[in-house]
């Protein structure tokens, strides 16, 4: 049995062991070199790093790495692992060999010799047993989930998507971004549950006069699916009216009046109701204006997405972004048709 | 409390403080390990690295793929600053890259100023190709996205109205 004098001296080592493991402060950043690509830095080397400068860090990996290490430790991120893979052309790393480490995107809108990189953005609305236009098939919709998880593609979020579009941050090749509109409960009953399977994210967009009654979401179920990390809720109006459509005898100042609590209210609610910024709006029935466009722009959003079919290249106007509909009787020869996520170009 | 419950809670309390994530962060992904410590390089993985790279900056420069061969350049020189061909190839790369964006740029902003915004379109994607950082290629480029998007839905008809 152990006496009271080594319990006190256990007792003290473990305080000072947690002590000090919270107060160890997190890996540095990667320090800030100001020199050009041809002067190597010669700093100490920690953690396997032989060469590096403002363009790349040189990295022996050890047992313990993988890409995923790599990119935390160096580009911040283990999300920005496939750039790594990419720029080395590995699918992971080998303990003793070199890799190197692009620092600066290397070719951040996506463009080659063949052509350049379009963002496919796949608008749904129900998802049930029932098929028509506006519902699509629980079977039809695992199916294509289905074959985006097994044909390369990459599902990212539309929050990923600015960087991609201001030409800071590359996306991973063959990127998708997943989204629904309107807030149906299908989606949450019938959708959800296969988006989870797959670790997909995707983002719902909802009119927030729809939600909490009838075949509307519940707050509940949208922050069950919020703390997935995998669905995020962005606006698609108060009322659903289709903003480019004034009514019998509205005047120009009450016109503003309206769209502007058609884009301010949903923010609002949605803000109050579920963590997250709303910076994102669907149109209801894809139509904008230049009214419309300009008090989206004023009401602080970020991107505005229409129903207007195609692939968003890193030069697409962010406040009017295509988005495909998949319509219920979609065959599968048309949701691979909707995937463009390369337009061809001779560009040399 | 016995000091061996207290040393045990203490030490619980401790590494449960550390890994608790902050407040309102959604982890996506488990976090990899901390990473350890590293055994000091040998010569020959930088070697191979090199050998693979010099083999890809000569592919792109034959397939004047001059952005990719930049890049590989830039990492060829970190690696062996004290190598004079690598230096050479890299400045005559970006001679290279800077004449053809020249070109193209000139050859852009004149069909843009002729009205033919597809050709225009073709043109600036070409100075991208080979100057990826161009600003005023990107720049164009958006705004005649924006104008081509402008022309083709704003003022159109409603789709439907509920």
């Amino acid at each position: 049995m152990p006496s009271r004098r080594s319990s006190i001296v256990a007792l003290l080592f473990a305080v000072l062991l947690a002590v000090a493991g919270c107060a160890t402060p997190p890996p540095a950043p990667p320090a800030e070199v100001a020199a050009s690509p041809e002067e190597p830095v010669e700093a100490p080397a920690p953690s396997g790093v032989v060469a590096r400068n403002d363009h790349f860090a040189v990295v022996v990996p050890g047992a313990q790495d993988t890409l995923a290490t790599l990119a935390r430790e160096h580009l911040g991120s283990i999300d920005r692992a496939w750039e790594i893979a990419t720029f080395n052309q590995i699918t992971s790393v080998t303990a003793g060999d070199a890799v190197a480490i692009p620092l600066r995107p290397v070719n951040p809108m996506g463009i080659s010799a063949k052509g350049y990189q379009t963002v496919p953005i796949l608008c749904y609305h129900r998802v049930g047993p029932q098929k028509n236009l506006m519902i699509m098939p629980r079977e039809a919709f695992a199916a294509q989930m289905e074959f985006l998880a097994h044909n390369n593609y990459n599902v990212i979020r539309l929050a990923d998507l600015p960087d991609f579009l201001s030409g800071q941050r590359p996306l991973p090749p063959r990127a998708v971004i997943i989204t629904f509109d309107d807030g149906h409960v299908s989606s949450y009953q019938h959708a959800y549950p296969i988006l989870r399977k797959h670790g997909f994210a995707a983002t719902f967009f909802l009119y927030t006069d729809f939600l909490g009654a009838g075949e509307g979401l519940t707050w509940a179920q949208i922050n069950e699916m919020s703390k997935s990390g995998l669905i995020d809720f962005q606006s698609h109006s108060k009322s659903h009216a289709n903003l480019i459509v004034r009514l019998p005898g509205e005047s120009d100042a009450r016109y503003r009046e309206r769209v502007d609590t058609e884009l301010r209210v949903p923010r609002a609610v949605i803000e109050r109701n579920v963590p997250g910024k709303v910076t994102h709006h669907a149109f209801p029935f894809g139509d904008a204006n230049q009214v419309v466009v300009e008090r989206l722009v004023q009401t602080g959003h970020e991107l505005g997405l229409t129903v207007n079919p195609g692939g968003n290249p890193f030069f697409a106007y962010p406040l009017m972004l295509r988005r495909t509909m998949i319509f219920g009787g979609a065959s599968m020869d048309s949701f691979r048709s909707a995937l463009q996520v390369f337009r061809e170009a001779n560009l040399q | 409390m016995s000091a061996h419950r207290l040393v045990l809670w203490i030490v619980c309390a401790g590494i449960s403080g550390c890994v608790t994530p902050p407040p309102g962060e959604a982890p996506a992904r488990p976090d990899p390990p901390p990473v350890a410590p590293r055994a000091a390089p040998t010569p020959q993985a930088i070697e191979v690295l090199e050998a693979r790279h010099y083999e890809r900056a000569q592919a792109h420069m034959q397939a004047r793929n001059w952005a990719d061969a930049l890049v590989e350049w830039e990492l060829l020189t970190l690696l062996k600053p004290e190598t004079m061909d690598y230096r050479t190839a890299l400045a005559d790369t970006r001679k290279r890259i800077r004449d053809a964006a020249d070109g193209w740029s000139r050859a852009a902003e004149q069909a843009r100023r002729q009205g033919n915004l597809d050709q225009a379109t073709l043109l600036y994607l070409r100075v991208l190709n080979v100057e990826r950082d161009n600003a005023a290629a990107a720049k164009a480029l958006r705004d005649m996205d924006t104008e081509r998007t402008h022309r083709s839905y704003i003022n159109r008809p409603p789709r439907m109205v509920m």
